[in-house]
């Protein structure tokens, strides 16, 4: 039997445990959602905790039409843009175009991969550029980087098209990419 | 929020990117740019907030504590008490309806006046204003939530 319906069955039936297993499983997409687009520490906590009281709230709806962990994100990922809007916070930059200003790598030549990931510092300036990406993109890869989400269960997730799921995630690592040449002086 | 396709140049990039990536999830094959391979690790780090330890615990117990008893049940049973009683009502209006409604004009010579247009207004607004709310909540056609 599918383990969705097995845990979604035995948290309706009110088996104890049930509840707690369903939010320690998705627990960690869940956050990775919602702290990834609102980033306060404090504000994705409560808002994880909003999303896993509605997904109780709302389970007998769900139809297994896609996986849980799909349909958990997408309330997860609902309840931080209705965050964001509130605060009248943009999703992603407007005005900018990557694809025309960003020259394309085209060739590598080699620099050497483990001594620049010895460099504290520059990884923290990485991380300090992922972080300065607008909330959607940032959102977007870490999904498909850290939680290895493949295209079309962002899409389940964030309802976006596969094109422009594909396009953030390429016009952000070019972007990162251009910023490692220009700013940290690692050449491609 | 329909975008454009990749340009042939803007995919070899795209190519490079995927290649990277599945270099740092173990991929054996042709050398990805470094530089690709460095944002690629920097994406699989862990983020520097997590869930607090007990954190499922803690809403299981909330869940708990707030658990309203389960009324679907009920709600359905009323729902069918309802229709039941609605269909015995209007079984009812079909057969005796029309000597009620004479006997009641009978009786109140001046009802026929509430049944002009601003009657029927203000018994429509009081309709909608006591309506009770519907009790399903769930979104039409999808497995989604609301949120």
């Amino acid at each position: 039997m599918n383990p969705d319906r097995v845990l979604v069955e035995a948290v309706l039936a009110r088996r104890a445990g049930a509840f707690e297993r369903l939010v320690a499983d998705h627990q960690g997409l869940c956050w990775h959602i919602i702290q990834r687009l609102v980033r306060h520490p404090e504000d994705t906590r409560e808002l994880c905790q909003e999303t896993f009281l509605r997904v109780h709230q709302y389970l007998h709806q769900y139809r297994y039409e896609s996986a849980l962990k799909s349909w958990i994100g997408r309330v997860a990922y609902a309840v931080a843009l209705r965050h964001l809007e509130k605060r009248r916070v943009p999703l992603e930059e407007t005005g900018r175009d990557d694809a025309d200003e960003d020259p394309l790598l085209q060739e590598s030549d080699g620099f050497d991969l483990e001594s620049a990931w010895a460099d504290a510092q520059l990884r923290e300036q990485l991380q300090a550029a992922i972080e300065a990406l607008a909330p959607l993109p940032r959102m977007l890869l870490t999904l498909y980087h850290l939680d290895e989400l493949s295209i079309p269960e962002i899409v389940q997730i964030s309802g976006l098209p596969a094109g422009t799921i594909k396009s953030h995630l390429f016009r952000s690592r070019l972007r990162l990419r251009e910023l490692l040449q220009t700013r940290f002086g690692v050449s491609a | 929020m329909n975008t454009p396709p990749l340009t042939p140049d803007q995919e070899r990039e795209w190519t490079l990117q995927e290649r990277a990536l599945a270099q740092e999830r173990g991929a054996e094959g042709a050398d990805a740019p470094p530089a690709y391979r460095l944002l690629a690790r920097a994406l699989r780090e862990p983020l520097d907030s997590a869930p607090p330890a007990g954190f499922a615990a803690l809403l299981a117990r909330r869940v708990e504590c707030a658990a309203l008893p389960d009324l679907r049940w009920e709600r359905r049973a009323t729902a069918a008490l309802v229709a039941l009683l609605l269909l015995l009502a209007a079984a009812g209006l079909a057969w005796q309806g029309q000597d009620w409604l004479r006997q009641l004009l009978d009786a109140m010579p001046s009802l026929p006046r509430l049944f002009n247009g601003w009657g029927l207004l203000l018994l429509a607004g009081l309709a909608v204003a006591y309506w009770p709310a519907w009790p399903d909540e769930r979104l039409p056609g999808t497995d989604r939530p609301r949120a």
